[in-house]
């Protein structure tokens, strides 16, 4: 009994070491020592990732020899947590445009200025100072065309219409997915007149669908009700419009007025490898990348450089590609830094629209 | 001692004969030694628990800048208070409806055959064994428009019921997956209960449902309390189900504080809603305390009193 008692103490002594060798062994890598990584890479998983990994991650490792790391989800409370404890444990982050603004010095780092220049870049994507635009989505309104035949929507006030086109319009539960800036250029104000939001004429617009409108807690989600039939018409990004059209959903655009805004790259303030995360980003910030992220995805790239006729969309990414050279309306960029600016004020009020 | 169990003694009689072995074991270890035996939780439960709520606390009244601003926000936003209420009522509903859908369930399982019981706790069990997403998708699949639901009863002639996205459809998930937490209590209470003392109230004349009224339901009520109150307490935190069933224009209030900490990071707005609903958990619970703890609880010890006895008097008399 005693022996064992003393053998099961010494053991745990030896453990404890083990292990605190093993705290020290992984902070001296943290300290930057290690050239190569591995950076540890957060996003949101699934399909989205695995784009990543294919299109940048794996062509930046073969070019830089720095390797990856994927976890999931980001989420940006963790990230404020992490930065509040002193103990950042992740390196890449893709958070949306807005918090990249937002929270800019202070939840981010700033990156590199000679890897991320603004002119590199399609304008309205906020390049820089703590984030690197990789694509470019729209906020696309589509409709169910085996609900509606005969009668079909045509502009933007047509998703307001539910006397014409009755039925649950599904939206990713989110106040900045373009909905306000539709709302607002559907009740007649003109693009360049978007910014500051006139929110009272936008929730007012909005109010009148109120009944139809049916908010969903994740894209995926507003995916599967358009699947499932629970919903004839939708805002909805590029990427998850095309999922869902390849799940059997016969969508079909509507050209009037399509928001867009920019997939960013952004380093967690205190990475313990920053330096690298910028040699990485810079990695990832190719032609030949961008282009294999938007024939995956169905997205455009971000660089400027990257002409359309570079890309080989497939037959249902191109129909939805917002820059095509067909007629496409106006498509205008969401302001991110009026965003930043207001999105507390905003996401407020929009949550108690919601729910009022 | 077989002999005298069996002769069911009064319950004074029993505290003799098992009172002194007792007492001896607790005389042979000094009083630190069960101390000692309440470290592990109580460090887990400082560490884990109590430092972090402190923490929450202070930031609450803190972040971002001194004083009570969090919390005369929350009554004046006009978003929290809507929203405090919905939980409260989806809590009272739920914890109503386990009750109703428990107590006959529990009342079969307890007189049941030991067969027949482990079928039935099993199947009370089944749930807590399945994973919280699966349960949840698989109702979100019942529920939705076209969903097995709306197609039986658009089959009766009654269009367009989408539970999907209300908070009824919320409130009926719930149910479903609480449900586990009132039958375990209430079984546990209801299997004390001898089934000759309802036997005793019918032979002195009473009614099948007056001996139900003032016989089974009194010495249940224990029961009743403990299980409403974990059902009412778990269902205010409730997220997985709302967020999913559910729809952001019908949030609870895990909703609302998962949308203060993720998209707006304000942990202080959020804390302060935490330690709102702790303060009315905290109250519910002491009236709870006090609904059960008086009048229940001295009818019930009081009830066993008379069972003894007249269990003594029923097996003296066969």
């Amino acid at each position: 009994m005693r022996r064992g008692a003393t053998r099961t103490a010494a053991g745990m002594v030896v453990l404890m070491a083990v292990s605190s060798c093993g705290g020290g062994d992984s902070a001296g890598g943290g300290g930057g020592g290690d050239p190569t990584g591995p950076l540890t890479w957060v996003s949101y998983g699934g399909a989205f990732q695995d784009d990543q990994i294919a299109a940048w991650q794996e062509p930046a490792t073969e070019r830089t020899g720095i390797t990856f790391e994927n976890v999931s989800p980001y989420d940006n409370a963790q990230l404020q947590a992490m930065v509040e404890a002193g103990n950042v444990v992740w390196d890449i982050t893709t958070p949306g445009g807005t918090f990249n603004v937002l929270h800019c010095g202070e939840l981010f780092e700033e990156l590199d200025p000679d890897v991320v220049k603004p002119e590199d870049f399609v304008e309205g994507t906020q390049a820089g100072p703590c984030s690197a635009p990789v694509y470019v989505y729209g906020n696309i309104f589509s409709y169910d065309a085996d609900v509606f035949t005969d009668e079909v929507p045509t502009e933007a006030d047509d998703f307001f219409d539910t006397k014409r086109f009755p039925g649950p319009r599904v939206i990713y539960d989110s106040e900045n997915v373009g909905l306000l800036e539709f709302a607002l250029y559907a009740d007649g104000v003109a693009p360049e007149d978007m910014y500051p939001l006139d929110l009272d004429r936008a929730f007012d617009k909005l109010d009148t669908i109120r009944d139809s409108l049916i908010f969903a807690p994740t894209l995926g989600a507003a995916s599967q009700m358009l699947v499932d039939g629970q919903a004839v018409m939708t805002q909805l990004v590029t990427a998850r419009t095309i999922t869902t059209v390849r799940d059997g959903v016969n969508l079909q655009p509507v050209w009037d007025f399509t928001s867009y805004g920019a997939g960013t790259l952004a380093i967690p303030k205190g990475s313990p490898n920053a330096e690298l995360a910028n040699e990485a980003i810079a990695a990832v910030l190719t032609e030949d990348s961008a282009i294999a992220y938007a024939e995956r995805t169905g997205t455009a790239p971000a660089l400027v450089s990257v002409t359309p006729d570079e890309i080989d969309y497939d037959e249902d990414a191109a129909r939805f590609n917002i820059f095509s050279d067909e007629e496409r309306g106006t498509i205008a960029p969401i302001n991110e830094e009026y965003w930043a600016e207001h999105y507390e004020e905003i996401t407020k009020r929009w949550n108690s629209w919601k729910v009022s | 001692m077989t002999r005298t169990v069996e002769h069911r003694p009064p319950l004074e009689e029993l505290d003799q004969v098992v009172a002194p072995p007792r007492r001896r074991v607790a005389r042979q270890r000094p009083a630190h030694v069960g101390l000692l035996l309440l470290l592990p939780a109580a460090l887990a439960l400082t560490l884990f628990f109590l430092l972090p709520l402190v923490q929450i606390l202070i930031r609450s009244l803190t972040d971002p800048e001194p004083g009570l601003g969090n919390y005369t926000s929350l009554f004046t936003d006009g978003v929290t208070l809507p929203i405090l209420w919905r939980t409260v009522v989806v809590g009272l509903v739920v914890t109503a409806a386990t009750m109703l859908l428990a107590y006959p369930y529990t009342y079969v399982m307890s007189y049941a055959s030991p067969t027949m019981r482990a079928v039935m706790i099993t199947i009370v069990l089944v749930p807590f064994w399945t994973s919280m997403l699966a349960r949840n998708y698989a109702w979100f699949i019942l529920m939705q428009r076209d969903g097995v639901i709306d197609r039986a009863f658009a089959a009766v002639g009654i269009d367009g019921v989408v539970l999907l996205g209300t908070t009824t459809g919320v409130a009926i998930v719930m149910t479903g997956v609480l449900l586990p937490f009132m039958v375990l209590p209430l079984y546990s209470v209801m299997s004390q209960i001898d089934p000759r003392v309802m036997a005793a109230g019918q032979n002195l004349g009473a009614s099948r449902i007056s001996s139900f009224r003032q016989i089974h339901l009194p010495l249940a009520r224990p029961g009743l309390v403990a299980g409403g109150s974990l059902v009412f307490i778990l269902s205010l935190g409730f997220y997985i189900t709302p967020a999913l069933i559910g729809s952001p224009q019908g949030s609870l209030i895990a909703q609302a504080m998962a949308i203060r900490t993720q998209r707006l990071l304000d942990f202080g707005g959020a804390g302060a809603m935490g330690i709102l609903i702790l303060v009315v958990t905290l109250v519910i619970l002491v009236v709870s305390q006090r609904l059960s703890g008086r009048s229940a609880g001295s009818l019930a010890s009081a009830t066993g009193r008379a069972t003894e006895k007249s269990a003594t008097t029923a097996g003296g008399r066969s």
